[in-house]
């Protein structure tokens, strides 16, 4: 545990900040490059420089050990328990130990990251295919939205029409068939 | 020579200019460019990924956004592609390769059968007409006589059109069928059609 944690600790007792901070600047912090040469790669803080800079490091993450802007990181959950100052291979070991690439892997950012990068590689025919399976998958949340809308619900039935509701994933709730009809008739009526 | 002086002008300075052509143009004649060097004219270099059955994006021309399948370059440097006609309307057909877009996705080869082959430049050659005098043309039938498309291609269309359809699934079909267009969000210089 570092100073700074002792510190919050100390002064608010089991708040551990009053601010809502949780991912703080920090030797052993997990960071994500945003911007320049190691864009896209992960590595982990070893020493702050000042406000604005710190020394970085990632042995088997394919980032050398340099002084890079804060600015162009991204923090992420993840901690190691580092010393500040660590050297690259002891870091090494560290990151080993932790299995940091898989940990990486699993958290949703990553999965995100893939997927955005598998959309950005898609050919024309995978776009129509994906375009393809979006339609069919509409058709069939909306054909249950209008299913549930259909029948004037009682009591029993309107919960379980939410039910259904919450259960497809992408529909807001405050979107309706309904509601959306009523939307076209009132832009009919300004002509 | 003669010695003499005309308003500070000796006679010797004195160049006679003559006439080398009788007739010189009023402006100059352009010239069709012409090959200096004996240089052949290279064949056209062959695309890659643009290979028998390969799926192409039309670019521009009547079929702009169909997409199509590509079956062979014929010698004038021309495609040779086909819809196939009973998918998506565009029949046997030369397009510049310029404006394919060519894709990744590629139906069977074996598909394109040897039938493609045999199509030429010729084969799109325009028929040539007997030649009417100006008198027979004034009196000849007002009423124009419907073009017939001749049945011999569109059986040649049916034979090369046929295998490749049996191979197609549906969805191959729908995806032939639908014309590329751009949608919100698709930004032209980050799309990939081919991984290169």
């Amino acid at each position: 545990m570092c100073i700074r944690d002792r510190y919050q600790r100390r002064v608010h007792g089991d708040l551990r900040n009053l601010m809502g901070f949780k991912r703080f600047v920090q030797a052993g912090r997990v960071a994500y490059i945003n911007y320049g040469v190691d864009h896209g790669k992960v590595c982990v803080i070893v020493e702050v420089i000042n406000s604005t800079r710190v020394l970085v490091d990632g042995p088997t993450l394919g980032v050398p050990r340099q002084v890079i802007s804060l600015r162009r990181l991204a923090l992420t959950d993840h901690l190691l328990k580092v010393a500040k100052g660590i050297h690259t291979k002891a870091l090494e070991i560290v990151i080993k130990k932790e299995d940091l690439v898989k940990k990486i892997g699993e958290s949703s950012w990553a999965k995100k990251l893939a997927s955005q990068k598998r959309r950005a590689e898609l050919n024309d025919f995978e776009r129509f295919q994906v375009m393809m399976l979006k339609r069919q998958k509409a058709y069939l949340v909306n054909k249950d939205v209008a299913q549930s809308h259909g029948k004037k619900p009682k009591k029993e039935s309107a919960k379980k029409a939410q039910q259904a509701k919450m259960d497809n994933n992408r529909i807001k709730h405050h979107f309706t068939l309904k509601s959306h009809q009523k939307k076209k008739k009132k832009k009919k009526k300004k002509y | 020579g003669i010695n003499a002086e005309y308003m500070g002008i000796q006679f010797s300075q004195i160049r006679i200019m003559v006439k080398k052509f009788k007739w010189y143009p009023a402006e100059d004649e352009k010239k069709p460019f012409q090959r200096k060097s004996k240089a052949k004219k290279k064949p056209v270099a062959t695309r890659k990924g643009l290979n028998p059955g390969v799926v192409c994006i039309v670019l521009s021309g009547r079929f702009r956004g169909k997409r199509v399948l590509f079956l062979r370059m014929l010698p004038s440097g021309l495609a040779l592609v086909t819809g196939p006609y009973k998918v998506n309307g565009v029949p046997l057909r030369r397009m510049n390769p310029a404006y394919l877009l060519v894709t990744k996705t590629q139906v069977k080869p074996e598909a394109i059968s040897k039938e493609a082959d045999t199509i030429d430049d010729k084969y799109f050659a325009k028929a040539k007409e007997a030649k009417k005098k100006e008198e027979e043309k004034l009196f000849a039938d007002t009423a124009a006589k419907a073009k017939v498309f001749p049945p011999e291609k569109k059986e040649k269309q049916g034979k090369i059109d046929q295998p490749i359809l049996a191979v197609l699934d549906p969805l191959m079909k729908k995806y032939l069928a639908t014309r590329f267009t751009l949608r919100n969000g698709m930004k032209p210089h980050e799309l990939v059609f081919q991984l290169l």
